[in-house]
């Protein structure tokens, strides 16, 4: 239905290409990069989820006691991965130095 | 960068180890029989999360500055080889005593300690993985845009 609307209603009412054609290089180096980084969550994912169902198989004390660290630690990543995400930015961001190895070099400190 | 996110996470992960006392008996029913059980496994398990959680860090952010650079796709086999080459196995291996998984074959059975001690392991290798990865410099060559 979503796709139906973008692609066919608005497309046909506001003619969006008139103005705006996708790039479909810079589609291209968007997919190169997605897939990788999508790929790697996702086998982290389904490794943590098979990791509990092991656990849970052993017994419902082992299973409760996994669930409540899962917890803690998710609370314990926030801070962790604020300043991660804050990590790509500054190894990879364009208005670096000319040389870009300041922040860079940073970034491994 | 990256040891301020090891050093953040792995000191959070050792402020929750020290606070399981009051923190870990809010998640479970008192009345329930098993509540003690519960109680003092995840009270252990906790410390282990606790080096689990330096490595995560050490993990994340250099996974994450790889990203940056756009150095995406080794540390992608890196994750999935180690995931399911090394980590699942193990913990298969450690947490199972012999025909209690799946699958039958050998194991330990050390339960879920040992399932967290295999997580601490994959995080480990993971993370040492990818910063030397960060460090072997591959990214320098990769143009973004």
């Amino acid at each position: 239905m979503a796709m139906f609307l973008v692609f066919r209603v608005d497309a046909a009412r506001l003619r969006p290409t008139l103005t705006w054609r996708p790039r479909l290089g810079a589609v291209w180096r968007q997919v190169k990069l997605g897939v990788p980084m999508a790929a790697t969550g996702s086998a982290d994912l389904l490794a943590a989820a098979l990791f509990q169902i092991m656990q849970v198989r052993i017994g419902a004390v082992d299973g409760a006691a996994t669930q409540i660290v899962m917890v803690a630690t998710s609370i314990a990543y926030m801070p962790g991965i604020g300043l991660a995400l804050a990590a790509p930015p500054w190894s990879g961001s364009p208005s670096a130095p000319a040389t870009r190895t300041g922040p860079r070099a940073s970034a491994t400190g | 960068m990256i040891a301020l996110v090891s050093l953040s996470m792995g000191g959070l992960g050792l402020l929750m180890a020290l606070a399981g006392p009051w923190l870990v008996p809010l998640f479970v029913n008192a009345d329930d029989p098993n509540a003690p059980l519960v109680v003092a496994l995840a009270l252990k398990l906790l410390w282990i999360a606790a080096l689990y959680q330096f490595t995560d860090g050490l993990n994340f952010s250099s996974s994450f500055c790889l990203r940056g650079a756009g150095d995406v796709h080794v540390p992608a086999v890196l994750v999935f080889s180690l995931g399911f080459g090394v980590f699942l196995p193990l913990t298969y291996l450690l947490t199972f005593a012999p025909g209690q998984g799946w699958f039958g074959g050998p194991g330990f059975g050390f339960g879920s300690m040992g399932g967290w001690s295999a997580l601490a392991t994959y995080s480990m290798l993971v993370g040492v993985a990818l910063m030397l990865r960060w460090r072997h410099g591959a990214w320098r060559r990769i143009k973004l845009g």
